[in-house]
């Protein structure tokens, strides 16, 4: 039976190596066969904002693929709008929705990490 | 009808809720409750709610700015 | 069920019937979640905040919740915070929240000590646990949370 692991990430790209962290890990478990969840929160809603084309690699380029993949990704819509994130800000494709999206993820969950410092 | 409304209104997930889940503690199976909120992810996870606790979602019912909400507190079948 | 009547001048207790149904119950409870609390209260990248924020969340669907402070997590468990001055958001009314609706705070006692809080500096509802008490919190819940 395919197991389900839930991450939460709490902290914004570039401040630290903890929103690459929570991508890679996400797409690496998605290749070992994890159903994942992505759950932005507090400042690692902004990770989402990523999203134009750069000519280095960066969290939002592994975001979309993520996507891509199958790696379910959503967004506090709390944190989104205490932070002004409106949808056409944001990558396509992740949702804003109400914290008990998460409680219900962690309902489900085999494991649930979280990427906090 | 629990007479007073449970006024959330400016209230930002997931305290609605939460003041909800408050509420309801007190209130005897079968009484109603009215809810103003105007959070847009409320009219998601008022419903929502209720079919995790067993409670009755009864209806919602825009009213200019916020949304009411019915629920009943029912027993978890 | 059985009625006196039935069991005559003795009264049987189905204990593996009893052990069952506690099984059942706790099975349903679901969602156990567990909650490391690290950081300090305000202006710490919010972490604190956020935390309780699912805390109560989890509580308010009857589930079971437990917050556990540890190193500056400890500040978050002081009782007569008032963060009006400075324009915050009082983190005491969440906690109060936290704790009606059942859930349970710890505090390792340890944290505390290192940063001269005692047991009577926390809010009413806290409990002080050593390191092995931690252990057995982290053993019996499903799933838990660092922040």
């Amino acid at each position: 039976m395919t197991k389900t692991l839930t991450l939460l990430l709490h902290r914004g790209p570039y401040e630290s190596e903890y929103a690459d962290l929570a991508v890679n890990f996400a797409l690496k478990a998605k290749e070992k066969g994890y159903n994942v969840n992505l759950w932005l929160y507090g400042d690692g809603v902004w990770t989402s904002h990523v999203k134009r084309q750069k000519d280095y690699p960066n969290v939002g380029e592994r975001l979309r693929k993520a996507l891509k993949e199958g790696v379910n990704v959503k967004i506090c819509a709390r944190c989104a709008e205490a932070r002004d994130l409106v949808k056409g800000d944001i990558i396509e494709g992740i949702p804003m929705v109400g914290l008990f999206d998460f409680t219900d993820w962690l309902e489900e969950s085999d494991k649930v990490l979280t990427f906090m410092r | 009808m629990n007479r007073e409304p449970l006024n959330c209104l400016g209230m930002k997930c997931p305290r609605p809720i939460v003041e909800m889940a408050k509420r309801t503690r007190k209130m005897e199976y079968g009484e109603i409750l009215e809810v103003h909120a105007d959070d847009p992810v409320a009219e998601h996870d008022i419903p929502a709610w209720c079919e995790s606790t067993g409670n009755k979602f009864l209806k919602m019912e825009k009213a200019g700015k916020f949304t009411k909400y019915f629920i009943k507190k029912s027993p978890k079948s | 069920m059985a009625t006196p009547e039935d069991c005559g001048d003795t009264c049987l207790i189905d204990t593996k019937k009893l052990l069952e149904k506690k099984g059942a119950v706790s099975a349903e409870t679901g969602s156990d979640l567990l909650i490391l609390l690290t950081e300090g209260t305000y202006g710490t990248f919010d972490g604190p905040f956020n935390a309780i924020q699912i805390g109560n969340a989890v509580l308010a669907l009857e589930k079971n919740a437990t917050i556990v402070l540890l190193d500056e997590g400890a500040y978050f468990g002081v009782k007569n915070q008032d963060p009006s001055e400075i324009e915050l958001l009082n983190n005491t009314d969440y906690i109060q929240d936290f704790l009606d609706l059942g859930g349970r705070i710890l505090a390792l006692e340890p944290s505390l000590k290192k940063r001269g809080l005692l047991d009577d500096d926390l809010i009413e509802g806290i409990k002080l646990i050593d390191h092995s008490q931690l252990v057995q919190e982290i053993e019996k819940h499903k799933a838990s949370l660092t922040f």
